[in-house]
């Protein structure tokens, strides 16, 4: 079980934000959700985030305004993009996402991409963001 | 058989030149009619007709003077009669003969006319007084007038012929002109009719049908792009809600025992889940196809990765996959994109087969229509040895959400078609009931030139 790791969860679904609550929480992690990407940003200056499960059709700010400013302030951080849009892909490899997740989420899939970008060396995390290291095996796509 | 452009255009400019020919032809025809009438009008003039009225009218009046000469012995009398007649004769020494008539009949008329003076002469001179002399004298004078009346009235009746001579001509010459003018008219009209007939067919209709043509695909591409946005909100509202359920169901079978009936639901659950993910997924497939990423191909390794993809799975239905193909064809195409059209091409075959046959991946080229133009193709075939396709289901192949299968989204061969559509290739079958079926894609083929190009592009950006 995964002791003391806090996971931001944004998400504006409700349904979709409790449920996967509950699946993060089965797996003994710490949740945080946040509604919108103002929300998680706010919850990202108010204490220390381990990884970061961003949705990207959110109200107020959306996912990759969210990305953007989360990379800015923290770029080490794991930021996992799940999103019901599709054709996102180009775009993931681009910003230099840890994970690009389609809904409705392979669940198993998800878990595992946590753990492996919990656990990832600094190195390739950065060399994910400056471009060089671009696809992930956790940049799925449902198409 | 259609006729190449430069027969086409021969054919115009013999048209043209034929219509310039009747042109020239009957405006010659019409100079010469009108030529031949105008020698006619000045052959015969109007004024001609004055001579043997003038000259009647004057005998008679010299005849009444004469007479009078002779009745009434006044001197006065015989002067204005040899006056008159001196008048006479001039007059007509002025006339200029216009007819071969008039220059043989003048002088005689001038002749008869001095013989009539002498004649005159004779009679003033011989005259008596008598009742009975006068009757005599008078007998006389009308019998010298009368060769010169007559001579008159020869003329004018010559005149006349001449005139009706005239009038029939022209008539006849109108008659011809008239018939030349419709003649060419009628021609004018058919050269006309079949010149419109030919730049009709022949650029104005063509014209039209890539017009429809294209304008039909514009609407198509519209509708594709609306139902690509609509296919995309859909997708984006059920994915949601399915993300929450999959959540749940996963934290439930989590929850519930091995052994408990709740996981046997939990399980079917999450099948119909996955059921409804397919179902979406083929729907944005086909609604809103990825942009394919193209790349110089060979046609020939597709065909081998397909193969070597199904082979296990076709063997296990005692299916033999084979390859046809003499020679390899060169193609532009996205290689994931096309194998996914292929893969679903084999396994549809292979589901017509059900058990035992044979599929085969052809590769052959082909000059053939694409994309509305005629280009050199390759031509990639699955050919199986299944049940083929029923009337009342080809009719209704390609339309969405149609299907025979019972674990189908009815949405294979519809995206099957728009990737190769967007390949600018096409999606081809012919089928027989109990023989089996052929799908062809067809894809333009990359000519030697263009793959040297690309070889060249390569290099210089490595």
């Amino acid at each position: 079980m995964a002791k003391d790791v806090k996971i931001l969860l944004a998400d504006d679904d409700e349904e979709v934000q409790a449920a996967l609550n509950d699946v993060l929480r089965s797996e003994g992690y710490e949740v945080i959700t946040a509604r919108n990407g103002r929300e998680a940003i706010a919850h990202f200056y108010k204490g220390h985030i381990d990884i970061a499960l961003l949705d990207l059709n959110m109200p107020v700010k959306g996912g990759w305004d969210t990305f953007e400013r989360l990379t800015t302030i923290h770029p080490l951080l794991p930021i996992i993009v799940i999103t019901a849009r599709p054709d996102q892909y180009p775009l993931a490899v681009a910003a230099g996402v840890g994970a690009l997740m389609e809904k409705p989420l392979d669940l198993p899939l998800l878990l595992q991409a946590i753990k492996d970008l919990l656990s990832e060396p600094i190195e390739n995390r950065l060399s994910r963001l400056t471009g060089k290291r671009p696809i992930t095996r956790y940049l799925q796509t449902q198409v | 058989m259609k006729l190449s452009l430069r027969s086409r255009l021969a054919a115009m400019v013999l048209a043209i030149l034929l219509l310039a020919a009747l042109i020239v032809g009957s405006s010659a025809i019409t100079w010469r009619q009108v030529q031949s009438l105008r020698r006619h009008f000045s052959g015969v003039r109007i004024e001609s007709f004055r001579i043997a009225d003038y000259l009647q009218a004057n005998v008679l009046d010299l005849n009444a003077t004469l007479l009078q000469f002779v009745i009434g012995h006044d001197q006065k009398d015989w002067q204005k009669f040899s006056l008159n007649a001196e008048t006479l004769d001039r007059w007509l020494g002025q006339q200029d003969p216009g007819t071969p008539r008039e220059r043989e009949d003048l002088p005689r008329i001038r002749s008869t006319l001095s013989a009539y003076r002498s004649e005159a002469g004779a009679i003033a001179a011989g005259s008596g007084t008598g009742q009975a002399d006068v009757l005599a004298v008078l007998t006389k004078i009308e019998r010298a007038s009368k060769q010169l009346l007559s001579l008159g009235y020869d003329l004018a009746s010559a005149h006349r012929t001449a005139a009706a001579e005239l009038v029939d001509t022209s008539q006849k010459s109108l008659t011809l002109l008239q018939q030349v003018i419709f003649t060419a008219l009628v021609l004018l009209m058919i050269l006309g009719a079949w010149a419109i007939t030919i730049i009709y067919r022949e650029m104005i209709a063509p014209m039209r049908l890539k017009l429809v043509e294209s304008r039909l695909t514009i609407e198509r591409q519209e509708k594709l792009a609306s139902l690509g946005v609509l296919a995309a909100g859909v997708a984006h509202e059920i994915r949601n809600p399915l993300t929450a359920i999959k959540a749940r169901v996963f934290t439930l079978k989590k929850a519930v025992g091995e052994q408990s009936t709740a996981l046997k639901d939990a399980s079917v659950i999450e099948r119909e889940i996955g059921r409804l993910e397919r179902i979406v997924r083929d729907v944005l497939l086909f609604a809103r196809p990825a942009e394919p990423k193209r790349q110089l191909i060979s046609a020939m390794v597709l065909l081998r990765e397909v193969a070597e993809l199904m082979h296990g799975q076709l063997e296990k239905s005692s299916i033999t996959l084979s390859i046809a193909a003499s020679v390899d064809a060169t193609i532009r195409g996205d290689p994931d994109q096309l194998k996914q059209v292929l893969l679903n091409l084999v396994r549809n075959a292979a589901e017509s087969i059900g058990e035992r046959g044979q599929i085969t991946l052809c590769l052959r080229t082909e000059h053939t229509s694409l994309d509305g133009r005629l280009l050199d193709a390759a031509i990639l075939d699955v050919v199986d040895t299944g049940k083929g396709i029923p009337h009342e289901v080809q009719k209704r192949l390609f339309d969405p959400f149609y299907t025979t299968k019972a674990a189908g989204t009815g949405l294979g061969l519809p995206i099957a078609a728009r990737i190769v559509e967007q390949h600018k290739g096409a999606l081809r079958y012919k089928t027989e009931m109990g023989r089996g079926t052929t799908f062809g894609i067809a894809l333009p083929l990359v000519a030697f030139n263009e793959k040297l190009n690309d070889l060249r592009g390569n290099s210089q950006t490595s």
